[in-house]
């Protein structure tokens, strides 16, 4: 807006808000592109919510993210991201399920070992490795889709006709039977295609989870078979060609921003920390740059936003610059996240009775059941905290000792469900909600309890504070059909162009989504790209 | 109680209803209005000739106001409202996203940040969705006055003289899209210059 007054004056082509992986993925393409580019963070490191952090004393985690499950190999390979200091401390990792009464059993690929016959059945195991092959081979026609920017319905674009066609033919192409398969089963519920499939409560639990994973869902919710699709899309293919399957990288998932903010200056891009942007400068009906908090003007041919879409739509640009429909779509976005983060300082490594050693490197799952995870999702619809959540746990020391100091360990779990909005506040809610899955994890981890040197509970409302995502969602909207691909985030902005010309977006709103992927920072440095040229 | 009067009476409505020969009232906008006094052919050359009176309270209106009032009026109209004065009234039309009309109407700017919409039609849904994002420094305020307000339209070559009997002080000096306070009796009146006939008319 004019009424702001700015001082200083630095010019280049690109301004990129908000340093996240996407943030910087983007800015790395452009400036190897001979792009000018500034990254402005206001943090004071890069990474957004794939950044490790001391939370107690010597004592550092993955603050948001806490695994590596869909990286974009194109992006890890474009950016030469090992060149650039990440390694991974582990890779392959299985995920072991555990009941919480002493039973377990390990996911590895396509097989399920069960630590006990109780366990997961025989006939289970035998059903298991088509079940997930089947799966997989949906996932890997579906995988396209996310490297590419999606089209828009209804234009005479050749290139908008091709990309459905191609996702047609995607989808075509793994034969009638199957298709027809995929097609049934896309919109129905994780819980019923579980049952169709197996009969043991502990695997379906597990399998389970993964569809629900960072999203407003239940197991019974519509529409689950399609988030755990996409996370297997995301994952599966790419996964193998970086050699990651499910990873974690040393130093904590901190160390891929700092990769890719390193690629990003080698190309030639500045990164500049602490510094807020107030608002997107806007002159003659398009976007020119961007004002910090400090009065600095910062002006700009493209400005790229990191940010989720509310923030970039409705606090730095402001409505009066958007039509009232495209604003009003903007603010229907389901934008609060239901998961939280618990971290422990531990004062030894846990014991989890009657697991392999290989285990603890993995992830666990505390989701005895479906039925476990519904009820856990039944309290967040009326704004209470799950009664008993569900836990996906790394103990990331294993892997990774530098990340406590000598001999002491670090918890780091993904608890779900844990609403933006209590009806008792978080405030009153908060310690009884950590001392609650602390039980937990106690119950499957005996003494685990008297390890605990510090305990933070990264609530929704914390992660909205500390990483500036409106609600608090680490995938920034919701994953679901409606707010996917073709309309993420909302219809006119999901190609990460945006009605104002000269801003884009590239963040986790945008298709492919959340997860560290980097793939939606690529596809908008390509429109940039393609914009200008 | 709404479901025993399915149409309002406005505050004319005794008086219109002893001048209505034909007895001929129509619903407009939730009030019960006169259709027509005597009959089509001499209430036209009543308002072409000398001047007739419209019971005019069914038009909506919505008062607008708060810091952001202008900004968000800008936003709303397809004319640019910082050229328009306190005291002055402007045409106005409103498009959706695709540019298609949705309404039009006048907008009043009573004070700077102080405004009446006048529409046929009830906009409050598109009117509210364009005020999402207009908070804080910008804040708008925006309110149906339809019930509060009642209206008349008084139009025709001779509605000058009519309303001049009414001891009107400084109405000679109101120009066309002009509005201005009086008082009638002590009872509040707001005079604009406006009208529908594209003649004399208040």
């Amino acid at each position: 807006m004019s009424a702001v007054a700015t001082s200083g004056g630095s010019r280049y082509d690109c301004v990129v808000i908000g340093g996240g992986h996407n943030g910087l993925a983007c800015a790395a393409y452009l400036a190897r592109s001979g792009r000018s580019v500034c990254v402005v963070e206001a943090a004071g490191e890069v990474g957004g919510a794939a950044v490790t952090r001391e939370f107690a004393p010597g004592f550092r985690v993955s603050a948001c993210a806490h695994l590596l499950n869909a990286m974009s190999s194109r992006v890890f390979h474009d950016l030469q991201l090992e060149r650039h200091g990440l390694s991974l401390a582990a890779t392959h990792m299985p995920t072991t399920a555990l009941s919480g009464d002493g039973a377990a059993l390990i996911l590895t690929g396509n097989a399920v070992h069960a630590l006990q016959d109780s366990a997961c059945s025989a006939a289970d195991r035998a059903a298991y490795p088509a079940y997930a092959g089947r799966l997989n081979r949906f996932a890997r026609a579906l995988n396209p889709v996310l490297e590419s920017v999606p089209p828009r319905l209804g234009t005479d674009s050749w290139q908008d006709r091709r990309a459905l066609l191609r996702l047609g033919w995607q989808i075509r192409r793994l034969g009638r039977s199957p298709m027809r398969e995929l097609l049934r089963v896309g919109g129905m519920c994780i819980y019923d295609l579980l049952r169709d499939n197996f009969t043991s409560p502990l695997l379906q639990g597990a399998l389970a989870f993964d569809a629900v994973l960072g999203t407003n869902l239940g197991p019974r919710s519509p529409g689950s078979v399609f988030t755990l699709l996409y996370r297997l899309a995301a994952a599966t293919a790419d996964a193998d060609r970086y050699g990651g399957g499910l990873a974690q990288p040393s130093g904590g998932l901190g160390a891929v921003s700092l990769a890719l903010a390193r690629a990003a200056q080698a190309a030639g891009a500045l990164i500049r920390t602490g510094a807020t942007v107030q608002q997107i400068l806007v002159r003659d009906d398009r976007a020119a740059g961007v004002v910090l908090t400090s009065g600095e003007g910062i002006e700009a041919d493209a400005v790229i936003s990191n940010a989720d879409p509310k923030s970039t739509f409705l606090k730095l640009l402001g409505a009066e610059h958007l039509d009232a429909g495209f604003v009003r779509r903007v603010s229907h976005l389901r934008t609060q996240g239901l998961a939280a983060k618990l971290h422990l300082a531990l004062e030894e490594r846990p014991v989890f009775p009657g697991l392999p050693p290989e285990a603890l490197g993995g992830r666990l799952l505390l989701t005895p059941s479906m039925d476990y995870l519904e009820r856990a999702f039944n309290h967040s619809k009326y704004r209470e905290v799950s009664g008993s959540p569900a836990l996906e746990i790394t103990v990331p020391t294993v892997n990774d000792p530098s990340l406590a100091p000598e001999g002491r360990h670090v918890l780091s779990a993904v608890v779900q469900y844990a609403p933006y909005t209590l009806d008792a506040g978080w405030s009153s809610e908060r310690q009884r909600f950590t001392d609650r899955i602390i039980d937990l994890l106690e119950s499957c981890a005996p003494g685990l309890r008297r390890c605990v040197r510090a305990a933070q509970l990264l609530a929704p409302p914390d992660l909205e504070r500390e990483f500036r995502i409106t609600g608090g969602h680490w995938h920034h909207i919701d994953l679901a059909l409606d707010q996917f691909f073709m309309v993420r985030p909302v219809p006119g902005a999901a190609q990460y162009r945006t009605p104002l010309q000269g801003l884009y977006l590239c963040g986790a709103g945008c298709h492919p989504g959340g997860g560290v992927m980097g793939a939606a920072g690529r596809n908008a440095a390509r429109q940039v790209l393609a914009q200008a040229a | 109680m709404h479901f025993a009067e399915p149409l309002l009476k406005t505050p004319f409505h005794d008086r219109a209803r002893a001048e209505s020969r034909l007895d001929s009232f129509v619903p407009w906008s939730g009030y019960t209005t006169v259709d027509v006094f005597t009959n089509v052919e001499e209430e036209y050359f009543a308002i072409r000739n000398a001047t007739s009176v419209y019971d005019l309270t069914p038009m909506v209106k919505y008062r607008i106001s708060g810091p952001g009032a202008l900004a968000y009026l800008n936003r709303l109209v397809t004319r640019d409202l910082g050229k328009l004065k306190v005291g002055r009234v402007a045409y106005c039309v409103w498009c959706d996203d695709a540019g298609h009309t949705i309404d039009d109407g006048t907008v009043f700017r009573l004070g700077e940040s102080e405004f009446r919409l006048c529409t046929a039609y009830r906009q409050l849904d598109w009117l509210l969705a364009s005020a999402i994002g207009f908070e804080g420094r910008s804040a708008v305020s925006i309110e149906e006055v339809t019930e509060e307000i009642a209206a008349l339209s008084v139009q025709g070559p001779t509605s000058f003289a009519v309303l001049r009997t009414l001891g009107l002080r400084g109405l000679e000096r109101l120009k066309p899209f002009e509005v201005a306070s009086f008082a009638l009796h002590e009872i509040g009146l707001t005079i604009s210059r406006t009208g529908f006939t594209g003649d004399l008319g208040y």
